[in-house]
């Protein structure tokens, strides 16, 4: 009877001390870091992804946790609406930016190891499995593994954007995967 | 007595759950019918046809694609009528593919009931013509999943919206409009 008590008591003080240990706030300095693909060579790919994805009722919507920011979307600050050819000006750099920082800080540990890979499991990121139609996507798949646009986006994961496949997929028609 | 009120409250809370708030926000938001305006093909112009007549809202008939056309970018334009609307879906290659039409009423309003055609989003190469404009006007942006050209084409131009949806940037490119 004894020791039933203590071990009940153990137990409650075990309980009680995890509970404590999750409630302890962060240090105020803590930061989640990130290792990102190179910034340089982002815009090819912020251009393919406001094009295809960055639509104004799709992921140029304010309310998206991915955000893409663009001249076809989504502008940022007092930029005129639509891209230069219809009258508006072009994506800016502080666009690709906002983009490139929306895009790497979705899932900044799952990014830190696909970069950290080389880009071999692009597949990890949940932007990439969506983009593909991997995962439960409301716009559907829209991009095949292998394709440019594909090519475009894993190309940049990996190191080396392929900047011809980034122009080919822009300039791709439409269709349905 | 009791059990009909815990019942009663059951049923309530089923009810209120069921419901969605930003939907009902999105219906409330546009607000009373125009002075005059009975429901029908030409009310409520300028507004997201689909936050009532997309499936969720209350409307009777749902529609997959509708909108307002006006003649003119500016802010003040009357609406165009007789206007040509076409439209590709993903399964349609704009070059060559066979787009899905519809026609303005006396409001600049269109719609495409979802029965008569329900399309694999995204849309593209969405054009309007009028008569006596040689060019039609093409939006190269595609619509990835909303029916309501209003949801993005809405008034005052922004960050966030291209705006009303027009046949020609300047009244004098009107037909009819003096030299």
């Amino acid at each position: 009877m004894r020791h039933a008590v203590l071990r009940c008591g153990a137990l409650a003080l075990a309980c009680v001390a995890a509970v404590a240990s999750a409630c302890g706030a962060p240090p105020d300095d803590a930061r989640i870091s990130v290792v990102t693909p190179d910034r340089a060579q982002f815009p090819p790919v912020s251009a393919l992804l406001d094009h295809r994805c960055g639509s104004l009722d799709c992921h140029g919507a304010r309310t998206r946790n991915l955000q893409i920011y663009g001249c076809e979307g989504l502008r940022l600050g007092d930029a005129a609406p639509g891209c230069r050819s219809s009258s508006g000006t072009d994506t800016s750099v502080e666009e690709h930016e906002a983009t490139f920082r929306s895009l790497v800080a979705l899932e900044p540990a799952v990014m830190s190891a696909v970069v950290q890979g080389g880009g071999a499991h692009p597949e990890l990121l949940t932007f990439v499995r969506k983009a593909r139609g991997t995962e439960a996507h409301k716009g559907g798949a829209l991009i095949t593994p292998g394709d440019d646009q594909d090519v475009c986006i894993t190309s940049w994961l990996a190191g080396a954007t392929n900047l011809d496949a980034c122009a080919a997929a822009v300039a791709e028609p439409v269709r349905v995967r | 007595m009791k059990r009909s009120l815990g019942i009663a409250v059951v049923i309530g809370a089923v009810v209120w759950a069921c419901g969605d708030p930003l939907q009902n926000a999105r219906v409330a938001a546009l607000g009373d019918e125009r002075a005059g305006v009975s429901p029908g093909p030409g009310h409520r112009p300028g507004q997201p046809c689909l936050a009532c007549h997309g499936g969720s809202g209350p409307a009777d008939v749902d529609f997959s694609v509708a909108g307002t056309i006006y003649q003119t970018a500016a802010a003040d334009s009357p609406p165009l009528s007789g206007a040509t609307v076409t439209i590709f879906d993903a399964t349609q290659l704009a070059d060559g593919g066979v787009p899905h039409t519809a026609t303005t009423n006396a409001a600049g309003n269109f719609f495409v009931r979802q029965e008569e055609w329900s399309p694999t989003f995204p849309l593209h190469d969405i054009a309007v013509s009028g008569a006596g404009i040689a060019t039609p006007t093409v939006m190269h942006t595609v619509v990835g999943r909303d029916g309501s050209c209003a949801a993005c084409h809405f008034d005052p131009r922004g960050r966030d919206s291209r705006g009303h949806v027009y046949l020609v940037v300047d009244p004098a490119d009107l037909p009819g409009a003096a030299p």
